[in-house]
């Protein structure tokens, strides 16, 4: 494979948290290489719209987001070097990336590394879910803010957590009829997190003015559902929500059936931890997502010095934080890179830290009103697929328990479930309850599926692009 | 244009507040469909509202879009004779012929 110029700092996604550690790391003197698959820097929460698009509100250009120029302003820059449309699949003994853009494979040997690789939607399983029509929240917004086009006309959303809010406010502003938002918590019995919410008014006010504009419109806001079942032939037709009991199982007898061309599951975010892995960071069990993260110290150092992590990747705590976050382990970086002492370092995240705490706060208290109840995954059935790529059922990865496999790994080498195109991104997460429970262990106990490169699959041509051009030479 | 006006009037593309350039063609499985500079292959199947994409190669269920950000790898078709491109991905081009894998 052709070799890039060596970087002293690699930035791996240029989302909030990756621009801002590229940023902070160059404006120290660093010089950093940048890498994003995406055709323009944002991530998901500055997602930029093509450039053909004219917009008569400009903000509407980067997905709404009014303080998006503040950050996206900071690229170009004259220390980063930005490899747009590049994939990151696999990395050889911590300092030589493997990177794919759409021609060829190259590797970039590195000194230290920011992984900044955010989330990405939770899969919720369900009779139907595979079907056409079906698809993330985060997809569907990203269809509206950015490609302005909606994902169906008669909408249900079915999910946890407020960025349905954002999405039904969305939809209906583009002119969709949203039949019905279920949503799987109930917040009115966290009133003990209010009090965290303090200081926080523009979350609050958000709640409220996305609040109204379904009362509006009268659309059923339920609390305490969630979708239990899709039909159609070819595509969606048909829903159907449960209400749910106190464990988050799904209540016989409380459905309720609707008629839709598309429905959006808005069931929280994963961290994309596929690279992290592959770096042999550790991971955490966390409670509340009910999966894993980095282990990460204050600086974002995760457990191999020298490999940053900050964003979504390790906590889905949200943009702002992943703009503080970027920071400091920008800083931290530059730091080990000789920009500047231990001293000086410390004085500049010492002012970072209170407002990490403050919005962390309020993470938490969404992460705990809005944690994954253990009784959502009794909704899929023996014969609805856990992994979409393989093909493989509930049903046989309960065979493959019963027949000895006693962790994820091993469910995955009998039944090829996580072998697939998504490598294990969508399936790993649906697979695990059901292998605690059937072998009697915790959740936390089991670990994620293995990790090898690529992390994505890459045509052969690509991968071989190099040798090909040497064989016609 | 009068088909083009046609599916104007009735595709999924949302109007307001925005100016697209100048339109063009694309082949669907043979059939014509109008497609705006900037747009992916996937929004400008959805815009006409086809939410199914291909069929599996194992058991032959349907598929279409799933996690919009080139991931799930649901949303494939065949570009100009390449299969199992990401259409979620890929933008359109004047002249693209795109197979649905159904």
């Amino acid at each position: 494979m052709p070799e890039l110029r060596p970087t002293p700092l690699t930035v791996i996604g240029a989302g909030p948290a990756g621009i801002m550690a590229a940023h902070t790391a160059a404006e120290a003197g660093v010089d950093v290489t940048l890498i994003d698959d995406n055709p323009l820097p944002g991530g998901q929460y500055y997602r930029q719209s093509p450039p053909e698009f004219k917009f008569s509100n400009p903000t509407d250009a980067q997905s709404g987001r009014v303080d998006a120029p503040s950050v996206l302003n900071k690229l170009p820059h004259p220390k980063i070097r930005t490899l747009h449309k590049t994939l990151a699949w696999g990395v050889f003994d911590q300092h030589n990336l493997a990177l794919a853009d759409g021609e060829q494979s190259f590797l970039l040997p590195t000194d230290r590394v920011v992984l900044a690789t955010g989330a990405h939607d939770r899969p919720f399983a369900f009779p139907g879910w595979t079907l056409p029509g079906v698809l993330g929240a985060g997809a569907a917004l990203r269809m509206i803010k950015t490609q302005w086009v909606l994902p169906g006309k008669r909408v249900l959303l079915a999910g946890l957590g407020p960025l349905q809010l954002a999405l039904a406010d969305a939809l209906i502003k583009a002119g969709a009829e949203v039949v019905c938002v279920a949503e799987a918590a109930n917040p009115f019995q966290s009133w003990k997190q209010l009090p965290k919410f303090w200081g926080h008014w523009d979350r609050l006010q958000e709640a409220v003015t996305y609040s109204s504009a379904l009362l509006k419109h009268k659309v059923p806001f339920l609390f305490n559902h969630a979708i239990v079942e899709a039909c159609g032939r070819e595509q969606v037709e048909s829903v159907k929500i449960a209400r749910l009991d106190g464990q988050g199982s799904p209540i016989v007898g409380t459905e309720k059936i609707f008629e839709v061309d598309a429905v959006c599951l808005g069931y929280g975010l994963l961290p994309s931890i596929q690279l992290a892995a592959a770096f042999g960071c550790e991971l955490s069990f966390d409670k509340r997502l009910g999966w894993y993260s980095p282990i990460h110290d204050r600086n974002m150092e995760s457990t191999r010095q020298g490999i940053f992590v900050a964003g979504d990747l390790t906590d889905i705590a949200g943009a702002k934080v992943a703009l503080l976050e970027g920071q400091i382990a920008g800083l931290t970086a530059a730091h080990q890179l000789g920009a500047f002492d231990k001293k000086t370092l410390d004085e500049r995240i010492a002012p970072l830290l209170p407002k990490l705490r403050s919005l962390n706060r309020l993470a938490d208290a969404l992460r705990e009103i809005y944690a994954f109840r253990p009784g959502l995954t009794k909704v899929a059935k023996d014969d609805t697929l856990l992994c979409r790529c393989e093909e493989i059922t509930l049903g046989q990865v309960k065979e493959a328990i019963a027949n000895g496999a006693t962790d994820v790994n091993q469910v995955k080498l009998v039944t090829r479930a996580g072998m697939g195109y998504c490598q294990s991104r969508f399936c790993s997460v649906l697979i695990a309850p059901h292998v605690a429970e059937a072998t009697g262990r915790d959740l936390s106990d089991l670990s994620p599926f293995m990790v090898r490169p690529p992390i994505q699959p890459i045509p052969l041509k690509i991968l071989a692009a190099d040798a090909a051009a040497k064989a016609v030479q | 244009m009068a088909t083009d006006e046609k599916i104007m009037a009735d595709d999924l593309r949302i109007q307001q507040g925005i100016t697209r350039e100048q339109p063009f063609h694309i082949q669907v499985n043979g059939q014509t469909v109008t497609a705006y500079p900037g747009e992916t292959i996937a929004a400008v199947l959805l815009a006409q509202g086809w939410k199914m994409f291909r069929h599996t190669l194992l058991s032959g269920e349907p598929r279409g879009p799933f996690c919009g950000m080139g991931l799930c790898f649901d949303c494939l078709v065949t570009l100009n004779g390449e299969p199992n491109v990401r259409a979620c991905v890929t933008f359109a081009k004047p002249g693209d012929k795109v197979e649905r894998q159904i």
